[in-house]
C-alpha cells in the first residue's frame, strides 16, 4: 500500500477525526479501518487550534504549556506548525513537522528563539518527550499508515479493535500499539502504546469532540504514562476548521518568521 | 501435580484474558459543542504578543564590585503578511574599582572610582512582509545571527557584537548588537533559504565608542600628528551580505558573502609622515575598514550530537615589523606598494571545528579554532619587493589551536537548570567560567558564576583610562564572584 498519509498525529490527527462513516457491512480489514479514521480526519484540509497542555509528574505535580497549532494536508503530506506562547521560560519554541513522500520518516524541526537557530531532529531525538510531556516528537509527528502493519482483532457494534505493529522496529520505541475505534464518528477512543519489551507503556483517551465547520473535532485528550505514572491533558481552547493557511507558514521559513 | 497441570492449563487463558484486558474500559465519547467556531482569549494574546524581562547582577573581586541591571520590553504581531517587532532595553552598568594612573610608566595616582554608563534603545523595531509564498523583505533594526557552532562562530563573528555588561552568556544572540537591516529572503525550495541583507549605515558599538585615542599625537617637523579616527560614513558606511543555507535531511550547509568592515575590534595602522634626523615618523590611525569575507559552514547530526565545522576567509592586515631609525629598505616598499602604511592587507583564515551536543543529563560543546593568515593576492608587488630586499621573511601570527569548551550537566532532564563549566573564547569574554543557574518557576531564574576572564566590555572600560600623558590600570579584570537574578514578564 502506498499510502504516505499519517494516520495518527497523536494530540492531532487522533483529535481531529471526523463523521459518521456506513461501512458497517463491509468487511473490513485493520489497515481499511486505519485508512477510514484517517481520512475521516482529513476531510477538511487546514486547521488551527490554541492548545492547553497540563503535564502531572507521579508526585501530581502540574505544569502547563500553551501552543498554537497549524496543520495542512496535501496530496500525500501534512506539514505541522507548532508555536508556544506560554509559560515564559518555552515561549517562542516552535516546532516544524514536514512529511517526506519518498521517505516514512517525517522530518521535524525544532526553532529556539534564544539562539535564533533552527535545529534538525536526529531519529533518537523525536523518541525524547515533547516538551517534558508524556508525547514524544514521533508522537506529534504521527506516524504513516504504511509504517506499521494493522490488524483488526475484533469489533462489536459500537467499536473497533485494531493492533498496529510497526514494520521497522529498530526505529519505534512501541512494540505494539492497540487501537479502539469509534465506528460511530471513525475517532480513536483509546490508544494503548506497548514499548519494546511488551510492557504497557502509554494509554490515550479521546473523551470529548465538538462538531466545528462540519467536522467533528477532538477537544480534550488524556495520555497516561504506565511506567512513570505521569499524564498529560490536552484541552482544545479555540479551533479553527478550513480557514486559509498558505504554504509557506509550514515551512522552515514559516518556523523562523511565525 | 494435580496444582501444576491447573496452572499449565489456566496459564493461555489467563495471559489471553490479561492481553483482551487491555483493550480497558471503553467510555463513549462527549459532544461537547457543536458549531461555533471559538476565537483566542485575551490572556492568550497578551501572552503570545508581548514579552519582556527584568535581570539584575552584582559582582565581587578583590579589587573591584560591580553591579548591572537590565529591562527588556517587547512586542510582535503577526497579521496575515505582516510582522511587527518592537523591543527596547533600558541599561545600567556601574563598576566600583581600584585604579592606578601612570605616567611615562611611573605610578602618579591611585584610589578607587566609579564607572559606569546607562542607556535606552530600541533594540529592535523591524517590519516583516510576505508579499508573496516563500519570500520575506523585512526593514528595519534587528538581530542577525550566522553560523552552525552554537556558543561561538567564526562566520558569526563577521557582525558587530553587542557588548553587553550583564555578564557571562554563551548564547550568541545575547551578545549580537542590532542593526538597521534591510533583507530579502527567498526559499526556492522549502528547504534552502537564500538572503540578501543591506546594512545601510556602519553602526559602533556604544562602547567601543568609548576608545578615544585622537588626544595621542607625535611630534614631527614641528607640527602635532593626531591619531586619526576612521569611521565610515555616508555613501561608503554600507554593508552588504548574501547568505544560502541548505536545511537538507542529513545536514545543514550555508555560505555566506559578507563585504563590510570590520565590525568588532578598531584596526590600528601607522602611516610613514616623514624622517627627521634619520628617525622615522608615522601617523598613527585606527578604525574601521573594509573587509570582504566568505564564510563556509557544515553541520551533520548523529543522534543528539553535532559534527560541525566552519571557516570564515576575510581581509585583514598585518604590520610589519621596521626599525625606525633606519630599514630604509622596508620603508621604501611600504611607500611604493602600500601607500605609506605598515599594516599590510592580508587574509585571515579563521576556523573552527567541532561537537554540539545535548544529551538528556549533560550537554556540551567543545570546539577547535584556529586562525591562519596569508598573503592577499593583490599585494603580490609588495611582496616580491619585500622578500627580494628583506633577509627575514615575514612571519604570521597564526593561532593553529585555540579550545574553547563548555561542558555541564541539567539538573533534571527538563533541562531547567544546570551547572557547568566554560573555558576559552567567547563571543562576549575569554576566560573560565564555573557556573550554576536554575529556575525558581516559570518566570523567576537565578544564575551564580566564578570566573576569571575578560570581557570585552571590560576592555572596553579600561581603554577610557588612557589619554597621550599616561595610562589607568583598572583593577576589575581580577577573579570575581557573581550572582544574578531574572524575572520575564
Amino acid at each position: 500500500m502506498v499510502k504516505t498519509v499519517m494516520i495518527w498525529g497523536l494530540i492531532f490527527s487522533h483529535m481531529l477525526v471526523s463523521a459518521p462513516a456506513n461501512q458497517d457491512s463491509v468487511a473490513l480489514t485493520g489497515a481499511d479501518v486505519m485508512a477510514l479514521v484517517h481520512q475521516e480526519s482529513q476531510k477538511k484540509s487546514t486547521r488551527k487550534a490554541v492548545v492547553d497542555m497540563k503535564i502531572y509528574d507521579d508526585k501530581e505535580r502540574e505544569r502547563r504549556r500553551y501552543f498554537n497549532y497549524w496543520t495542512k494536508y496535501k496530496a500525500h503530506r501534512e506539514d505541522s506548525l507548532i508555536k508556544f506562547f506560554r509559560p515564559k521560560n518555552v515561549k517562542g519554541t516552535s516546532l516544524l513537522t514536514n512529511s517526506n513522500k519518498k521517505s516514512d520518516e517525517k522530518q521535524q524541526w525544532i526553532y529556539l528563539p534564544a539562539f535564533k537557530s533552527v535545529k534538525r531532529l536526529s531519529s533518537s531525538d523525536k523518541n525524547k518527550s515533547f516538551m517534558g510531556s508524556d508525547f514524544t516528537y514521533s508522537d506529534i509527528a504521527g506516524r504513516k499508515l504504511s509504517q506499521d502493519s494493522h490488524k483488526l482483532i475484533k469489533q462489536t457494534d459500537r467499536y473497533y479493535y485494531v493492533e498496529s505493529t510497526p514494520v521497522d522496529l529498530e526505529r519505534s520505541i512501541y512494540s505494539t500499539i492497540r487501537y479502539v475505534i469509534s465506528k460511530k464518528y471513525n475517532v480513536i477512543l483509546k490508544a494503548i502504546f506497548y514499548d519494546l519489551t511488551g510492557e504497557k507503556l502509554k494509554t490515550l483517551s479521546n473523551s470529548k469532540i465538538s462538531i466545528i465547520n462540519g467536522v467533528n473535532v477532538v477537544m480534550y485528550s488524556e495520555m497516561i504514562n504506565h511506567q512513570t505514572n505521569g499524564k498529560t491533558l490536552l484541552t482544545v481552547e479555540s479551533m479553527k476548521v478550513g480557514l486559509k493557511i498558505k504554504d509557506d507558514l509550514l515551512t522552515i521559513k514559516g518556523l523562523k518568521t511565525q | 501435580m494435580l496444582r501444576l497441570i491447573f496452572i499449565l492449563c489456566a496459564l493461555p487463558v489467563i495471559l489471553f484474558s490479561q492481553v483482551d484486558d487491555d483493550w480497558g474500559d471503553i467510555d463513549e465519547i462527549e459532544l461537547v459543542d457543536d458549531v461555533v467556531q471559538t476565537n483566542e482569549s485575551f490572556s492568550n494574546y497578551w501572552d503570545e504578543h508581548f514579552y519582556g524581562a527584568i535581570s539584575g547582577m552584582y559582582s565581587q573581586g578583590a579589587r573591584h564590585s560591580r553591579r548591572a541591571s537590565e529591562l527588556k520590553l517587547g512586542f510582535n504581531n503577526h497579521w496575515r503578511t505582516v510582522k511587527l517587532v518592537l523591543e527596547g532595553a533600558y541599561r545600567q552598568n556601574i563598576v566600583q574599582t581600584e585604579y592606578e594612573t601612570f605616567v611615562d610608566d611611573v605610578l602618579d595616582d591611585s584610589g578607587e572610582v566609579e564607572l559606569g554608563y546607562n542607556s535606552f534603545k530600541f533594540r529592535q523595531a523591524y517590519v516583516e512582509i510576505y508579499p508573496i509564498q516563500n519570500m520575506m523583505f523585512s526593514v528595519g533594526r534587528q538581530l542577525t545571527v550566522w553560523g552552525q557552532l552554537e556558543v561561538f562562530s567564526p562566520v558569526d563573528y563577521l557582525l558587530p557584537i553587542d557588548i553587553n555588561p550583564m555578564g557571562f552568556s554563551i548564547v550568541k544572540a545575547d551578545n549580537r548588537m542590532p542593526q538597521t537591516t534591510v533583507k530579502l529572503q527567498y526559499y526556492p525550495l522549502s528547504n534552502l533559504e537564500l538572503t540578501g541583507y543591506y546594512f545601510p549605515f556602519f553602526e559602533e558599538n556604544e562602547l567601543m565608542k568609548s576608545f578615544d585615542f585622537t588626544g595621542f599625537y607625535d611630534n614631527f617637523n614641528g607640527q602635532r600628528y593626531y591619531t586619526r579616527k576612521v569611521v565610515p560614513l555616508d555613501k561608503h558606511e554600507a554593508s552588504t551580505a548574501f547568505r544560502t543555507t541548505w536545511y537538507a535531511s542529513s545536514f545543514t550547509a550555508a555560505l555566506t558573502y559578507f563585504d563590510g568592515f570590520n565590525n568588532l575590534f578598531p584596526v590600528f595602522k601607522d602611516k610613514y609622515i616623514g624622517t627627521q634626523d634619520e628617525w622615522h615618523f608615522f601617523q598613527q590611525e585606527y578604525g574601521y575598514y573594509k573587509k570582504r569575507a566568505l564564510g563556509i559552514e557544515l553541520s551533520v547530526p548523529f543522534g543528539q550530537l553535532s559534527v560541525k565545522g566552519e571557516v570564515s576567509i576575510s581581509d585583514d592586515f598585518v604590520e610589519i615589523d621596521m626599525d625606525r631609525n633606519g630599514d630604509g629598505d622596508v620603508l621604501d616598499i611600504v611607500n611604493k606598494y602600500n601607500n605609506g602604511y605598515l599594516s599590510v592587507p592580508i587574509y585571515l583564515a579563521f576556523y573552527g571545528v567541532g561537537i554540539d551536543a545535548d544529551f538528556d543529563r549533560w550537554f556540551c560543546n567543545f570546539y577547535l579554532l584556529g586562525f591562519h593568515y596569508f598573503r592577499n593576492p593583490e599585494m603580490n608587488d609588495f611582496w616580491s619587493a619585500y622578500d627580494a630586499r628583506v633577509q627575514t621573511p615575514v612571519k604570521f601570527n597564526d593561532v593553529p589551536i585555540l579550545p574553547v569548551l563548555n561542558i555541564g550537566r541539567y539538573f533534571n532532564t527538563e533541562k531547567k537548570g544546570a551547572y557547568g563549566l566554560a573555558l576559552g573564547y567567547f563571543t562576549g569574554a575569554l576566560g573560565a567560567f564555573i557556573y550554576i543557574s536554575n529556575q525558581i518557576n516559570e518566570s523567576w531564574s537565578w544564575g551564580f558564576s566564578a570566573d576569571i576572564a575578560a570581557s570585552l566590555s571590560d576592555v572596553a572600560l579600561m581603554q577610557s583610562g588612557s589619554n597621550q600623558d599616561g595610562y589607568t590600570d583598572y583593577k576589575f579584570v581580577e577573579p570575581k564572584l557573581t550572582f544574578g537574578l531574572g524575572y520575564k514578564l
